[in-house]
């Protein structure tokens, strides 16, 4: 019940939000379609110097109002060339290779190996410069005989930003978390503290995707002498914003 | 002879008067040539530094583009109910909640997480046993998938309503948290998305979770099953 007040409220406050932008057409003509992507079927033509309301945008896909009060979706490329109200161009560019290298925030989602255990991991990082960003990862790791659950903050320097493929060095540090898994008996769950250093590289897939693979050398600050290193790597998709 | 000594005259009269008013009024003849020739003159005549202004004012306006700001919907969140079949320990009825983001009109990526309690295994029931507490038998489960939108479509009920319908495929990876082990879970489906608006939409889904234990005593790879209906907004 809570959940769906929660939902509620959101889809309220969403719906108030929303302003339309007023455009001109100044392509010879604009294709409505029934829903945001191109298997849905065009209903409606537009022509040029109409009017349209932009109202909404989904995944390259803009919900526009014409005069007469239809609304459809059109393909961002079809927006490229319209004018706002007051005669300037407006820019409707969607997600390139170039918005890349000048995008703040990403997420991640990975698959891998934490020395031996498979490993989940998800993360969003923000760029401070071109090169330079700062990461929030969490990783879950499943073992056999333990669970672990390791945060880590890190400086991730890209090296080619602008091009398609880029190589990335980082270094950072963390807590984690170590559960034992035994059914019969309940061992002591601890943490300790980790650092690491990472290298890897990014592949600009399309739109918004990027793929992305990594290895990590991780360095476990434990209190005894004992020297304990894990390697990690993981392989994943990531995507801008 | 005189004749031609005076036409010879004339001509220089003309000659001088001509380059004489050329002087005097150097300023407008400098603005009707177009050509941006030195022309040595005194320090305090202004007759040079008018001279070393562009001859053409260059009027470059500026391309204004606006970015503006339009509302993204790309985001997916919802809750849905369904019964899940927890191999070897029955059917149960699932409750949980699903994040999408839509990264493309073709992929999403999506974190759920669901969640039941398990009732009583085979054994258990056969041989009047307990081999899980009840704390044990809680059964969670989140996952990570990437979503491919591969049949986008319309669906049409009686003569005047239309909705716009599409089937996906969810592969993924997550954990599985159930009789006090965690365990890595693959998880795999198909679901269908019916847009009730531009926001609203309702979801039926088939998913089966893949993972491997030995709760029962012998290791092995069990398959989840679960099937549920849903409610999301786009935001």
């Amino acid at each position: 019940m809570r959940l769906l007040l929660i939902l509620l409220a959101c889809y309220t406050t969403v719906s108030l939000a929303s302003q339309p932008t007023e455009v001109t057409i100044k392509d010879a003509f604009i294709e409505m379609h029934t829903g945001p992507g191109t298997g849905y079927p065009v209903f409606f033509v537009v022509s040029r110097d109409d009017k349209i309301n932009i109202l909404k945008e989904r995944t390259g896909w803009y919900l526009v109002k014409e005069h007469q009060g239809r609304e459809g979706w059109v393909n961002e490329s079809q927006l490229s060339r319209t004018l706002s109200s007051d005669g300037t161009a407006i820019q409707l560019q969607g997600p390139t290779l170039d918005k890349l290298s000048r995008s703040r925030y990403q997420g991640s989602l990975m698959v891998g190996n934490f020395d031996g255990a498979s490993l989940l991991s998800i993360s969003g990082s923000y760029a401070l410069t071109e090169h330079l960003s700062s990461q929030l990862t969490i990783n879950h790791a499943l073992g056999d005989f333990s669970s672990v659950d390791l945060a880590t903050i890190d400086i991730t320097h890209t090296f080619s930003p602008s091009k398609r493929f880029s190589p990335y060095a980082s270094i950072g540090s963390g807590v984690m978390r170590i559960n034992p898994i035994t059914i019969q008996d309940q061992a002591q769950a601890h943490t300790q503290a980790v650092s690491f250093i990472g290298v890897g590289g990014r592949f600009y897939l399309n739109s918004r995707l990027i793929a992305r693979a990594e290895y990590h050398y991780n360095h476990v600050h434990t209190s005894s002498d004992k020297k304990e290193e894990i390697t990690e790597w993981k392989t994943g998709l990531a995507f801008f914003f | 002879m005189e004749n031609r000594l005076s036409l010879f005259l004339l001509i220089s009269l003309l000659a001088m008067l001509n380059s004489g008013c050329a002087l005097l009024g150097n300023h407008k003849a400098t603005e009707a040539t177009p050509v941006n020739r030195p022309i040595v003159t005194g320090s305090s005549s202004p007759i040079g530094a008018d001279v070393m202004q562009p001859v053409i004012e260059p009027k470059v306006e500026r391309r204004t583009i606006k970015t503006p700001k339009i509302d993204s919907d790309n985001i997916e969140l919802g809750a849905y109910g369904g019964i899940i079949n927890i191999e070897d320990f029955g059917s149960h009825p699932v409750i949980g909640a699903r994040l999408a983001y839509h990264i493309s009109e073709s992929f999403f990526v999506e974190g759920s997480y669901g969640q039941t309690s398990a009732g009583q295994s085979n054994v258990e029931t056969l041989f009047n046993i307990q081999l899980l507490t009840e704390s044990q038998r809680k059964y969670r489960n989140y996952a990570l998938s990437l979503g491919w939108n591969a049949l986008p479509g319309e669906v049409f009920i009686g003569e005047n309503r239309t909705y716009n319908t599409a089937l996906y495929f969810v592969l993924g990876a997550g954990a599985t948290h159930f009789g006090g082990d965690k365990r890595f879970t693959m998880n795999g489906g198909f679901g269908y998305r019916l847009l009730l608006n531009n926001q609203l939409a309702t979801h039926l889904d088939v998913r089966d979770s893949l993972y491997d234990t030995s709760l029962l005593g012998e290791r092995k790879v069990v398959n989840n099953i679960e099937t549920s209906v849903g409610l999301t907004f786009f935001f």
